[in-house]
């Protein structure tokens, strides 16, 4: 089996993730922040560990800052919903998975509307112009993603925060394809929060993911202007009605994933032992030869094949559906994605409304497993 | 040795608490509190030395830690 489907959820996962949760459910899982006895303590401490292993690795300094969430689109739901303001205008990028198309949309219901502005992949001030033209006087947030999830694009996270904090924006920032290979400094790039996922790029397991908020909502009047998305027990003033105005608890509504995070807390251990950079120097040195494989062979189009930061292959098969190509590479035992990754409007911008292949790489593939990829793709081109 | 017990409202800022006091040398145990004994209700504590009870408050201010009550 070959695994080029990592861009949806990395697999495999490293060893050591598996064992720890296996060490957590079988000696110290307890319910953490509800009891004072020692499994409850000893899940709160470990959870409390990967709050400050994520807060290290995202350049803030308050642990208690890091809200951890089942995945990244439950992560951009409670940060846009907190951050929205009624009656306000949000931006968003032409990239944009669902989780923030969506979810944003969904706010029309509360007066708030939203512009799209266009990401150019080739220049970097074009794309901060486009977003500096929406600008409007009742704009309040900018929401968009670091790396696409289709292709390569890469948005420039620092210029665009400047542009954020120059205008007094809320930036929030969409995480699922870039941590693990690329460096996020939340403090320096004037982000407000920031949306990940534990299963991707951290290797941890799925039902993970965490928000990063800066520094500034440790303070309790900043808090309390935040609403909480989800309400409910998290063993902190159960006596009152309203969600406590303290962090992480204000946004922890329910029981957390113990074993999960204990997971994650390997994942990301992982990662920083092989370093980011080394990660993906490896996944783009693969995209580059699977994209000149993929070019070379006849009635094929890839997509953005020349962008200099890409690491994730989007492709077509011409005459054939992308769902179609995936399902014959499944018969050689290759995974890979077809359809719309759940991001229209990139399609929408690359006229492919019919979707395309995705085929992304993660640490644990290797050059030999895309010389099988060709050869399957080959017999796929040529008999059609 | 006389114990007190300061009130935190979380547990995530009670461990925060412990490893800010241990890597001071004052040793601590995070104990949960009955509701009762608090003015909202669920809570954690930090159990010290009431003798430590000034430098563990005051390190707490240098932290920005909130606390609400000491139990003594």
């Amino acid at each position: 089996m070959i695994y080029f489907d990592n861009a949806a959820t990395t697999f495999p996962k490293p060893t050591s993730v598996i064992n720890e949760m296996i060490t957590c459910m079988t000696t110290y899982c307890g319910n953490p922040g509800r009891s004072g006895h020692f499994l409850s303590v000893k899940a709160a401490e470990k959870i409390y560990d990967c709050r400050e292993l994520i807060s290290r690795t995202f350049g803030i300094t308050n642990a208690t800052n890091v809200i951890f969430t089942p995945n990244t689109t439950t992560s951009l739901n409670i940060a846009i919903r907190a951050f929205a303001k009624k009656r306000s205008h949000i931006i968003i990028s032409d990239i944009e998975h669902n989780s923030v198309y969506r979810t944003v949309a969904s706010l029309a219901k509360q007066g708030i509307d939203f512009d799209i502005f266009k990401v150019d992949p080739y220049d970097n001030g074009n794309t901060v112009r486009n977003l500096r033209s929406k600008i409007r006087s009742n704009t309040s947030m900018v929401v968009c993603n670091h790396v696409s999830n289709v292709c390569g694009i890469v948005l420039p996270l620092f210029e665009i925060g400047q542009l954020c904090k120059r205008f007094g924006l809320s930036f929030i920032v969409d995480g699922a394809q870039s941590v693990g290979t690329h460096r996020i400094d939340v403090t320096g790039f004037n982000i407000d929060a920031l949306c990940c996922p534990g299963h991707k790029g951290l290797y941890g397991p799925q039902g993970t993911g965490f928000i990063v908020l800066a520094d500034k909502y440790a303070k309790e009047s900043l808090v309390s202007h935040l609403s909480p998305f989800v309400t409910g027990g998290n063993g902190v003033n159960s006596a009152e009605r309203k969600m406590p105005d303290i962090l992480p608890e204000k946004f922890e509504g329910g029981t957390l994933n113990t074993p999960g995070i204990a997971g994650l807390y390997e994942g990301i251990k992982f990662v920083e032992q092989k370093n980011p950079d080394s990660i993906f120097r490896h996944v783009a040195g693969l995209y580059r030869t699977a994209a000149d494989m993929v070019s070379s062979l006849p009635n094929t189009t890839v997509y953005y094949k020349d962008l200099p930061q890409s690491s994730c292959l989007l492709f077509n098969v011409n005459g054939i559906d992308s769902d179609a190509v995936s399902d014959r590479l499944n018969d050689f035992g290759i995974c890979v994605r077809g359809g719309l990754h759940c991001s229209p409007l990139i399609h929408k911008k690359l006229g492919l409304e019919k979707g395309a292949v995705r085929a992304s790489f993660s640490c644990f593939n290797t050059r030999s497993e895309l010389d099988l990829f060709y050869n399957a793709l080959k017999s796929i081109t040529f008999i059609g | 040795m006389k114990k007190c017990i300061i009130a935190i409202s979380s547990v995530n800022h009670a461990i925060r608490c412990e490893k800010l006091l241990n890597q001071n040398g004052i040793y601590t145990r995070i104990v949960k509190l009955q509701p009762q004994k608090t003015k909202k209700g669920c809570a954690y504590g930090i159990e010290v030395s009431c003798k430590d009870v000034d430098t563990t408050l005051s390190l707490f201010n240098l932290a920005n830690i909130p606390y609400s009550e000491i139990l003594r």
